[in-house]
């Protein structure tokens, strides 16, 4: 499930810090967002692909052709037609509406939680990374210890124990993410810790503080972005888990996932189009991710570029 | 090599009680005790008044101070005694023991499936680089390592009982039981799981392998007049496997999870089956048994992973 996770921790480990520094500053400006979509196509149609998604999940309430908690009982599990362009439910509910809404879902959660996980990972990678001694083996085996569990059963532990709703999954998606960006910070910050510049700038009297946030944190940027998009993926992935497992947004919030759940109680013979059309949509954004992702690492880190 | 695995056992074994800390303080302080998360849900059961609560506490050992509940837990853990389930009042013990062999099962297919499907199309579509397979096995695996598995599983359920009226057999049975029915019940979700593992195994055989065809060693074979297949098999596919083993590790992580998605999406009752089930039950002593089990699985599987890599690559075992 979290297969991408680990694609991005095996490539990502040999990295040239200061390379990317240059990189980076070239590709926070807009010129650099040219050049991306520049160096790669499909990068770039990831990209617009998920600008497509997030605008969906904007303008839900515009585009959405029927509110999608209101239940049409003449037209229960009704097959795709003019009037319902991707059929109804059991409770005679618009799946296309219900799907276009569940983008809204989707959308907090991966953001919420890849947000969530990216930057407390950063902060706790870095420190433990710089800091080192003790503050960084109890950390460490902290990280192992959150590492310890499959991702699923770490998400679905935290889910009963903080209650369903909304905001506890994103804190359970965010949670699970958290150890893979402290481990990457922190090998980043292992080897730019013993670099002249930061060996300069202690003899010059910088604060721990003041180095870990002028000279380390830029170098651990661009690791942590490509990280984050493909985590991206991965947290779109948890949500519908859980949500199908009936232990994430609870209904009737449309999901994608609880959508996908929902067919379970007639599991033997399930109307074609509960299946499909929000399973498309769960494989084509994370699909987007994770291409973004591989594109954006290409990007900062030419050497790992694909064959 | 003795030592590295006793080094390695000895770091595990503060990583497990971490683990169970984790689970216990999750299952007790957060949401206050148990009981409360229970009584608070309010599913359809009837609230309880105070005295009851008190005495439930009571006979459930909840009155007892955390500390002193916690090293009962283990304590009973260590032993092999899991305790009951608190709704069905069943051993839990018995149920793992029941269920635990068909999710292995599940599991151990699923990884044979990825193996036979990913390695080969990895390495051929390294040796045929950007060859019209290469491309397909490209796109397929980006598409596979973008849809769930439990999605797959759905989607197979739908296309059996569409298209061959087939459909998994209803009734459990152990694989020494009766082979026939365990397997019908356990393909599925190991097909399900296998195809999205492949597209992992596949796409970091393919990366290994390019990098390994581009060393010297590879050229040497190719100089000496080795022929192709010779040097893939014997050069290429060994030196490319250790990635791919490590890669098969930590995707393990995925695979336990997966397992309960798909178990779920099939109906099948494996372990994962029985976790979902005491999630939406809220059957505490199970949940916290339950995770604490896949804790330990998944440790266990990355001891044995570290350990495979000394005896497929004499440098480390070695050195």
């Amino acid at each position: 499930m979290s297969a991408d996770r680990m694609a991005v921790a095996g490539s990502l480990a040999p990295v040239e810090p200061i390379q990317q520094t240059a990189r980076l500053g070239q590709g926070l400006a807009i010129g650099g967002v040219r050049r991306f979509f520049a160096s790669s196509t499909i990068g770039g149609v990831a990209a617009v692909l998920l600008v497509v998604v997030g605008l969906v999940a904007l303008l839900a309430p515009l585009l959405a052709p029927y509110p999608p908690l209101e239940a049409d009982y003449a037209a229960t599990q009704a097959p795709p037609s003019v009037q319902h362009l991707l059929g109804t439910d059991h409770l005679g509910r618009d799946t296309l509406s219900r799907i276009m809404f569940g983008t809204r879902v989707t959308l907090v959660v991966s953001l919420a939680s890849v947000g969530l996980g990216a930057s407390v990972g950063l902060l706790w990678g870095i420190t433990a990374g710089y800091l080192g001694h003790r503050f960084d083996m109890v950390s460490q085996r902290l990280v192992e210890i959150l590492m310890a569990f499959p991702t699923l059963i770490l998400a679905m532990l935290l889910m009963v124990s903080l209650g369903a709703g909304l905001v506890t999954v994103v804190v359970a998606v965010g949670v699970s993410q958290i150890p893979l960006a402290t481990r990457i910070s922190r090998s980043v910050v292992l080897s730019v810790k013993e670099t002249a510049y930061v060996e300069a700038a202690r003899c010059a009297g910088a604060t721990p503080w003041r180095i870990m946030g002028r000279h380390i944190t830029p170098q651990c940027i661009a690791p942590i972005m490509v990280v984050a998009t493909v985590n991206l993926g991965a947290a779109v992935f948890t949500e519908a888990a859980l949500s199908f497992l009936g232990v994430g947004v609870p209904p009737p919030t449309p999901s994608w996932g609880n959508m996908l759940g929902g067919v379970l109680a007639q599991s033997f013979n399930p109307p074609w189009w509960l299946v499909v059309f929000p399973g498309l949509a769960i494989a084509s954004t994370v699909m987007a991710a994770n291409l973004l992702g591989d594109a954006l690492r290409d990007f900062f880190d030419p050497r790992t570029r694909r064959r | 090599m003795l030592q590295y695995l006793l080094r390695r056992l000895l770091i595990a074994v503060p990583t497990l009680l971490g683990v169970s800390l984790l689970i216990f303080l999750a299952m007790r302080v957060i949401p206050g005790d148990p009981l409360a998360m229970i009584s608070g849900e309010g599913q359809g059961t009837r609230v309880l008044s105070e005295e009851e609560r008190e005495s439930a506490r009571q006979s459930l050992g909840l009155d007892r101070p955390l500390p002193v509940q916690y090293l009962d837990w283990l304590g009973s853990v260590a032993r092999g005694e899991l305790g009951y389930s608190f709704w069905t009042k069943e051993p839990i013990r018995e149920q793992v023991l029941r269920r635990g062999p068909i999710s292995a099962e599940i599991a151990i297919l699923a990884v044979a499936i990825s193996w036979l499907i990913g390695v080969p199309v990895g390495l051929l579509s390294a040796v045929r680089r950007n060859s019209w397979l290469d491309n397909l096995t490209r796109v397929g695996v980006t598409f596979f390592m973008a849809i769930p598995s439990f999605w797959i599983g759905l989607v197979m359920i739908l296309v059996t009982v569409r298209v061959f009226y087939w459909r998994p057999p209803l009734v459990a049975d152990q694989l020494w039981e009766n082979p026939s029915t365990n397997l019908q019940m356990v393909l599925g979700p190991a097909v399900a799981l296998g195809l999205g593992l492949a597209a992992v195994i596949a796409r970091m055989t393919r990366s290994t392998a390019l990098d390994v065809l581009a060393e010297d060693y590879v050229r040497t074979a190719r100089a000496k007049g080795l022929a192709g297949r010779a040097v893939t098999l014997q050069h290429v596919f060994r030196n490319a496997l250790l990635p791919v083993i490590t890669t098969s590790g930590v995707a393990m992580g995925g695979l336990l999870g997966g397992t309960v998605a798909t178990e779920t999406a099939f109906g099948v009752p494996g372990l994962g089956n029985l976790l979902v089930q005491a999630l939406n039950r809220r059957d505490w002593t199970m949940i916290q048994n339950l995770v604490l089990l896949y804790a330990v699985i998944f440790v266990v599987i990355n001891l044995l992973v570290d350990l495979s890599y000394g005896w497929i690559d004499p440098r480390i075992r070695v050195g």
